[in-house]
């Protein structure tokens, strides 16, 4: 196991208190494996993103990566674990600079990595090719672009220092279905190639049990079921479970 | 209500000297349920702002559409219907809400619209509607301003508001897309329900196969702003024609269970 996660707690106030959006959450990520993080909206799935990722602090509770416990607060320790563990975002438009070119955006953590600004050039064109867009999108601007190509542009950016995790929030919803497929192929042949370990988050149990071996269910804060993908397919324990397999049932042909 | 036909004649569409539309023809009467099937940028959206008279001023349109025998493409007669016989669910729900202004004042104002100020009757009608498209609080959804609901809620209180006037035909954006797949089914359902208690017509749009054949006659499906296959749902699934439309089926995930 590389990744642990013990008894994260996060709470928000709302308009009758507090709201409990990740409740006593614990679990781990094997090396190089790929998880599917599932729940409805509301569940708690993205603010769970957000506090692996140090985007949110936790009220309590910890992460440690390599037995290492992550202090988010340490500029350094923030900074040596994005190296390894990187983000994308549900809307891929929304998570660039508009006034920045592609070019830039992919090479921003290039040059805070050690790369010299022709290595990150260059690097930036291999990358490019790999997510099978034109050396040209360099100057282009991410108005400029649609939807697919910009969450492709994403990952690009995001596989750029060869993390060992992808953490990918419902990366796939705001895109139709053929373009969803390019992109789960594409995240699929990185993980072939580099061995990087994917958490994939989503509210489509049959989208995350194509690919994913393991799946974690969250409902209301809390982890209320994980496990072997088939297994979950065939015996859904917990209610959130059932329901979140007869929507999806009830919306396949 | 009286039966009406929908009938569109060689419709073509271009922003400038970019081609959206080409040649869209197909006809839709009262109770029948229409569903547009095609990826992003097939002009599923066009084809539905062309028929709810919103098309921006740069487009330029040809063809025929006729409501009944009135042809209503540059007729200026069109926008009377749009709301009153053709409702239309935007795609963007959320912004397509007035932020500054309470859901009770949504529906008075669509009621204005159409010259009516019985503002008893409107939250009467309002409260009964929002508590069939299962709202527990009616009364607490009409005081709620847009931004104090969920995405699910705001495509529900949209869905009331298309329906405060009865429309004959209901056109829906990509309905589902920006829901979890719960909230997906939810509005399945009510759209099946209100099948069942109305003559309304319905065009639906999406890219998601499995959905519209829950709810359609018939499958209309759409690549570069040419309808490139029409059939029934079962036939469409099980023997579609096309390339494109079998590419569309496959990249749908499904249970291996």
């Amino acid at each position: 196991m590389f990744l642990q996660v013990s008894h994260l707690n996060k709470s928000y106030p709302d308009t009758v208190g507090t709201l409990t959006a990740v409740n006593d959450v614990s679990f781990t990520l094997a090396v190089g494996e790929i998880v599917g993080l599932l729940g409805s909206s509301g569940s708690g799935k993205t603010t769970l993103g957000r506090l692996l990722t140090g985007l949110t602090a936790s009220d309590s509770g910890s992460i440690s990566l390599d037995g290492q416990i992550i202090s988010f607060d340490s500029q350094k320790a923030r900074r040596s674990y994005y190296r390894q563990v990187q983000y994308i975002f549900q809307e891929p438009a929304a998570s660039f600079h508009p006034m920045h070119t592609i070019g830039k955006a992919i090479m921003e953590p290039l040059l805070h990595n050690g790369y010299s600004h022709a290595q990150a050039q260059k690097r930036v064109n291999e990358l490019l090719q790999q997510i099978g867009l034109p050396a040209e999108y360099a100057d282009r601007y991410i108005y400029q672009i649609s939807g697919g190509e910009a969450q492709r542009i994403a990952i690009a950016r995001a596989i750029s220092i060869r993390p060992r995790l992808l953490i990918c929030d419902e990366i796939t919803s705001s895109l139709d279905t053929l373009t969803q497929q390019k992109i789960i192929s594409l995240l699929l042949s990185l993980h072939k190639q580099y061995g990087t370990a994917l958490l994939f988050i989503t509210h489509d149990i049959f989208l995350a049990a194509a690919f994913c071996r393991r799946l974690l269910i969250l409902s209301k804060g809390r982890l209320v079921e994980a496990g072997n993908t088939q297994t979950i397919l065939h015996a859904p324990q917990h209610p959130a479970t059932q329901q979140l397999l007869e929507a999806a049932r009830n919306l396949t042909i | 209500m009286s039966a009406f036909k929908l009938t569109l004649n060689n419709v073509s569409v271009a922003y400038g000297k970019c081609p959206i539309l080409h040649d869209i023809s197909f006809s839709l009467t009262s109770g029948q349920v229409i569903g547009l099937l095609g990826n992003s940028g097939s002009g599923k959206t066009t084809l539905l702002n062309t028929l709810a008279g919103l098309l921006p001023q740069a487009a330029a349109a040809s063809g025929s559409i006729y409501w009944n025998s009135c042809q209503l493409l540059h007729n200026p007669q069109q926008a009377k219907l749009r709301g009153k016989k053709i409702a239309m669910l935007p795609q963007h729900t959320g912004s397509s809400l007035f932020p500054l202004q309470t859901i009770r004042e949504h529906f008075y104002l669509t009621l204005q619209a159409f010259g009516s100020h019985e503002k008893e009757l409107v939250v009467k009608k309002a409260s009964e509607l929002l508590a069939a498209l299962h709202f527990d609080q009616p009364a607490a959804i009409l005081d709620s301003y847009p931004f104090q609901l969920s995405g699910g809620m705001q495509q529900r209180v949209c869905l009331a508001l298309c329906l405060l006037l009865e429309p004959q035909l209901l056109l829906a954006d990509e309905p589902t897309s920006g829901l979890d797949v719960m909230a997906q089914n939810e509005l399945l359902q009510q759209l099946q329900a209100l099948r069942k208690c109305s003559d309304s017509a319905m065009l639906i749009t999406s890219h998601n196969p499995g959905f519209l054949c829950r709810i359609a006659d018939h499958i209309i499906v759409m690549h570069q702003g040419r309808i490139i296959e029409t059939a029934p749902p079962d036939q469409l699934y099980q023997h579609p024609k096309t390339d494109y439309t079998r590419q569309l089926l496959a990249a749908v995930p499904r249970s291996s269970v």
